[in-house]
């Protein structure tokens, strides 16, 4: 048992790496605005993790160092708040135009 | 943690960001995003951070994602075709978070050792004094009592935190919901109803509605619902326009040739430039048609544009009567 | 103060102070004028024979200097005496001329200038001065021709003259520049014609006939003769002074000044060749287009355009005394025939076709006499001046087959010279005018009794014989009765006398009809076709640089491709799809972090 094989700070980085880069992919590829806005959240959460991560991994006085679990706290409330403004623009879009479809979306042309 | 049950959770949160990103169902989408957010709180246990982790799941995925989910019910939205995809943009979605990959393993290389999860050195935070010289966590409080049973209770450090040193963000971040929350109430008033402009006197109401707009073409786009044209004999009725007008008795007067005195639709409130064009398709071009509709004509669009009594309930035909008259004065 | 400055001094003042002060009063202004150039001639006189320099630095950088001097020797003093002496003479002819004048005091003025200016050409001692000099003289050309600028015809000739001049001056100044760089100097005096040998006899007769492009230009040979005949324009004081006697006589000056410096006999024989043929066709093109004219005073031009080219063939045949010799006796009796012009015309109201004049003969005895003499002289007749000055002219052309030009040429002279005298003079008045002529105020007839004198006597002086010493020029005042050239010029006296009676005596018209000649070879029309087309050509040239190099390919290229690639851009970055923007961001970060974090 005390040879437990943790994982080290590299694996957090790389899998949160990989959450952004899924969350990047998902922005880029779907045509659903609804979809892209979760595909962003994801990104958000992605960098949450890299916050949560170094902050455990530096020691401030013996304990983790709590500073960037404050900026995680402050992160997901501005994410919760953004979430909801972005949907209600959402809903309002859709009440002008009727489509949710990005293509269909493309008055910034030109 | 050890290594399998990271691997475990992110195994979980890759697989749930990967099924947001390939499935075609929206509330399917929503869904994975609950899994992948679970598995990201796990992560967050694992490193010791629990309120963290715990805040993920309650407002991320509890709050969050419901909204969402919410959000999709009420816009009824549909499943996306696969045709949809376009292959420049996949190809884009994949090539550019590859590279992204690519670089990070790189960086992530150039490290000689990986740092390694250093232990809690609990008798150090028992003595860690801050600027002052005093000790942080005082005796008696509940922080030194935890620390000396050697258990890290990350709630109330990151209390202790957040309403000492980031008192000031806090009260920002206070405010800020606030705003979101006016705003969000806001936005999603509905614009004022056309009732009202009938109701009042003529000559008050907007002038610059009073001539019809040459309706402004939306670029092609790919009409998801194919218009069911239906070719019939046209019957002159006495009071028709002499242009190709045929009555089909579901869907009253429609027209098979755009005409002259096509107005522009868009100016009715709860209709879009998608809409009209759907509505063109159907025939309907002008203001004087939507307001003759009849109770079994709203019904045949309402259930040919999916509406769900949206017709009766933006006031279409109200609307369109008022904007038919100012259009005849 | 050396006394030769005081010749260059007192027609500048007289200048300056009639424009800057006496402009209103246009009789202190004549007399003034008079008064100088009368100074002027004494001052000259004196100065016969004197073979004095002097020179004051103007332009002084480094090791180079430009000089403003004099150099008197034989050929300059004799010179002076001819444009004094004409110059005096004709001042006291326009005193009566431009009597009833309007502008008096700036013609006067102008006559002023023109003195100073010859006076420059003349007594210049090196080729920078001479060259500045010979402008001036082109500007005092210019606004006596155009004295009577109201005119269009009069406005239109002076311009034509400065232009034509300003074409021949600009190969002048490369010739000069030229010998400058051949022989390492502008003055003349130190001058020294080995250089010309050493250099080869190409690049030497290159400069010579560049030089000589400004005698083609003043002294009004072919190609650029036509500023000539239009000169006629100015008054008849003017066209005697300025284009018979003195200006026009510049380029040959000028030829036998270069001759003197350099040295005649290191001329290279080519360049002589093209000199002497520009001469003789050019005489023998003018004497063609003066038989056919019929206004008195073109004729006189044409035959100042023959003479001019006789005294150019002789510079050519590298016998410059004999063309210095000829320019000296041909200005005193042209001279005579223009002023004599003038009398005419003046007494005829100033009516100036000969076929509306006859019979003056009995109405003006004095003018006619004179004029008359001066015939004699110009065709000439033996123991006339010019019959010494053609004489010798034709001796120097004998042996090749400008010999036969120019007999065929004084052929030529003799018939339009009697032409004129029997239309203008024999018969009787046929118009108006003619028959209201009488003899003109004695302070016109004493400049033209004083002329004819000098016709018969002027070679006898050789103390005031334009010729330098250094040039034989022998000079026999008795013909040589056993030489061919002697019977030569006897025998086409005689012709073309008997031939101008035959078909002009008594005549009311003429009865010979030939355009060419009379439309001056139609010449002025073709100059006029190639400079249009030139013109054209070259404004069409830029107008294509400015309008499609320029404007379409710079300044348009230049619109173009920033709109083009801004298209581009906008058509790839902007297209409205949101997906687009996304994946330019994602693209953007993705290079940020390349450019920061590995290279």
């Amino acid at each position: 048992m005390q040879e437990l094989i943790l994982p080290t700070l590299n694996e957090y980085l790389f899998v949160s790496g990989l959450l952004f880069a899924i969350g990047l992919a998902g922005v880029i590829v779907r045509r659903n605005i609804i979809v892209i806005f979760m595909c962003l959240e994801m990104m958000l959460a992605a960098a949450s993790l890299t916050l949560v991560a170094f902050s455990r991994f530096h020691l401030v006085g013996g304990l983790p160092d709590y500073d960037g679990q404050m900026l995680v706290f402050f992160i997901i409330t501005v994410a919760a708040a953004e979430v909801a403004v972005g949907l209600a623009i959402i809903v309002s879009l859709y009440r002008a135009r009727q489509t949710i479809h990005t293509d269909d979306l493309t008055s910034l042309k030109g | 943690m050890p290594s399998p049950l990271f691997y475990l959770f992110a195994l979980l949160m890759v697989a749930g960001g990967l099924m947001v990103v390939l499935m075609r169902n929206p509330v399917s989408s929503a869904l994975s995003m609950v899994l992948s957010f679970i598995g990201l709180a796990g992560l967050f246990i694992g490193l010791n951070s629990y309120f963290v982790g715990i805040l993920q799941i309650l407002v991320y995925a509890g709050a969050i994602m419901v909204l969402f989910i919410f959000i999709i019910m009420l816009l009824d939205v549909k499943k996306e075709e696969k045709d949809n995809w376009k292959g420049a943009s996949v190809a884009a979605g994949v090539a550019i978070p590859l590279v992204l990959l690519i670089q990070l393993a790189g960086v992530l290389s150039t490290v000689k050792a990986s740092p390694k999860v250093p232990t809690i050195n609990f008798e150090q935070a028992l003595q860690h004094t801050n600027a002052e010289g005093a000790l942080m966590y005082k005796e008696g409080t509940m922080i030194h009592k935890r620390l000396s049973a050697e258990r890290l209770s990350d709630t109330h450090l990151i209390g202790h935190k957040l309403f000492t040193d980031y008192n000031f963000p806090l009260q920002v971040i206070a405010v800020l919901l606030l705003v979101a929350t006016v705003g969000c109430v806001k936005l999603s008033k509905k614009s004022a109803p056309a009732v009202a402009m009938a109701a009042s006197p003529p000559n008050t109401a907007p002038p610059a509605k009073s001539e019809p707009k040459t309706p402004v073409k939306p670029e092609p786009e790919p009409v998801v619902v194919p218009p069911l044209k239906k070719p019939s004999v046209a019957k002159n009725l006495s009071e028709d326009p002499p242009l190709h007008t045929t009555t089909d008795h579901k869907r009253g007067l429609i027209y098979t040739e755009r005409p002259d005195d096509a107005d522009d639709l868009k100016v009715i409130s709860g209709i879009g430039p998608v809409l009209e064009k759907k509505l063109n398709d159907f025939g309907i071009y002008t203001y004087k048609q939507i307001a003759d509709w009849s109770d079994e004509n709203i019904s045949e669009f309402d259930d040919l544009l999916s509406f769900k009594g949206r017709i009766t309930r933006d006031s279409w035909l109200t609307q369109a009567a008022e904007l038919h008259t100012k259009k005849q004065a | 103060m050396e006394t030769p400055w005081l010749l260059f001094l007192i027609p500048f003042a007289s200048a300056a102070i009639i424009q800057l002060g006496l402009k209103r009063n246009a009789m202190a202004s004549s007399l003034l004028s008079t008064l100088s150039v009368v100074v002027s001639f004494i001052i000259a006189c004196s100065l016969l024979g004197s073979d004095q320099a002097g020179s004051w630095t103007w332009v002084e950088a480094g090791s180079f200097q430009l000089n403003i001097g004099y150099k008197l020797d034989q050929l300059a003093t004799g010179m002076m005496i001819v444009v004094t002496g004409i110059g005096m003479l004709v001042h006291i002819f326009s005193l009566g001329y431009m009597k009833t004048d309007e502008s008096k005091a700036r013609y006067f003025g102008c006559l002023s200038m023109f003195m100073f200016s010859m006076t420059g050409i003349v007594l210049a001692s090196n080729f920078v001065m001479m060259f500045i000099f010979w402008e001036l003289v082109g500007l005092s050309s210019y606004l006596l021709i155009g004295h009577w600028y109201h005119k269009d015809s009069a406005a239109d000739a002076a311009k034509k003259a400065f232009l034509t001049n300003r074409i021949g001056d600009f190969g002048f100044m490369i010739g000069i520049l030229m010998l400058w760089g051949i022989t390492g100097t502008v003055i003349f005096a130190d001058m020294d014609g080995t250089s010309l040998g050493v250099v080869g006899t190409c690049i030497a007769g290159t400069a010579i006939l560049l030089v000589f492009c400004g005698a083609i230009g003043k002294s009004a040979q072919l190609p650029l003769h036509v500023w000539l005949p239009d000169a006629m324009e100015g008054p008849t004081p003017v066209s005697a002074l300025i284009h018979a006697a003195t200006m026009v006589a510049a380029g040959v000056y000028m030829m036998a000044r270069l001759y003197l410096s350099v040295g005649a006999d290191m001329i290279p024989a080519w360049s002589g060749e093209v000199i002497a043929w520009i001469g003789g066709i050019t005489s023998l093109a003018a004497a063609l287009m003066a038989t056919q004219q019929n206004d008195i005073k073109k004729i006189l031009a044409y035959s100042t355009l023959s003479q001019l080219g006789y005294m150019v063939m002789a510079v050519g045949l590298v016998a410059p005394e004999v063309g210095m010799f000829h320019l000296f006796t041909h200005a005193w009796f042209k001279a005579l025939l223009f002023l004599g012009s003038g009398a005419v015309i003046y007494a005829c109201h100033h009516e100036q076709d000969i076929w509306k004049m006859g019979g003056l003969l009995k109405k003006m005895p004095v003018t006619a006499i004179t004029f008359l003499v001066g015939t004699l002289a110009l065709t000439a007749v033996p123991f006339t001046a010019g019959f010494y000055s053609k004489e010798e002219i034709l001796y120097a052309a004998k042996g090749s087959p400008l010999f036969y030009l120019a007999a065929f040429v004084a052929f030529l002279t003799t018939f339009y010279m009697f032409r004129l005298f029997i239309v203008a003079f024999l018969g009787k008045p046929r118009e108006h005018g003619a028959e209201e002529a009488k003899e003109v105020a004695p302070i016109m007839s004493l400049p033209l009794v004083l002329l004819a004198l000098m016709a018969f006597v002027a070679p006898h002086i050789t103390k005031i014989l334009p010729v330098p010493l250094e040039w034989d020029l022998h000079f026999k005042a008795f013909p040589d009765l056993t030489s061919s050239v002697f019977w030569t010029s006897i025998g086409v006296f005689l012709a073309g006398g008997a031939v101008a009676f035959v078909l002009y005596s008594g005549k009311n018209q003429d009865p010979l009809s030939i355009s060419l000649f009379r439309n001056k070879f139609y010449l002025d029309e073709i100059y006029q076709k190639i400079i249009t087309i030139c013109q054209d050509a070259v404004a069409a040239i830029i107008h294509f640089c400015d309008e499609f190099i320029i404007g379409t390919l710079f300044v348009g290229g230049a619109t173009r491709s920033a709109q083009g690639v801004g298209n581009l851009f906008r058509r790839f970055a902007q297209n409205g799809s949101l997906s687009h923007y996304a994946y330019l961001m994602a693209l953007g970060a993705v290079l940020v972090i390349y450019f920061t974090v590995f290279a």
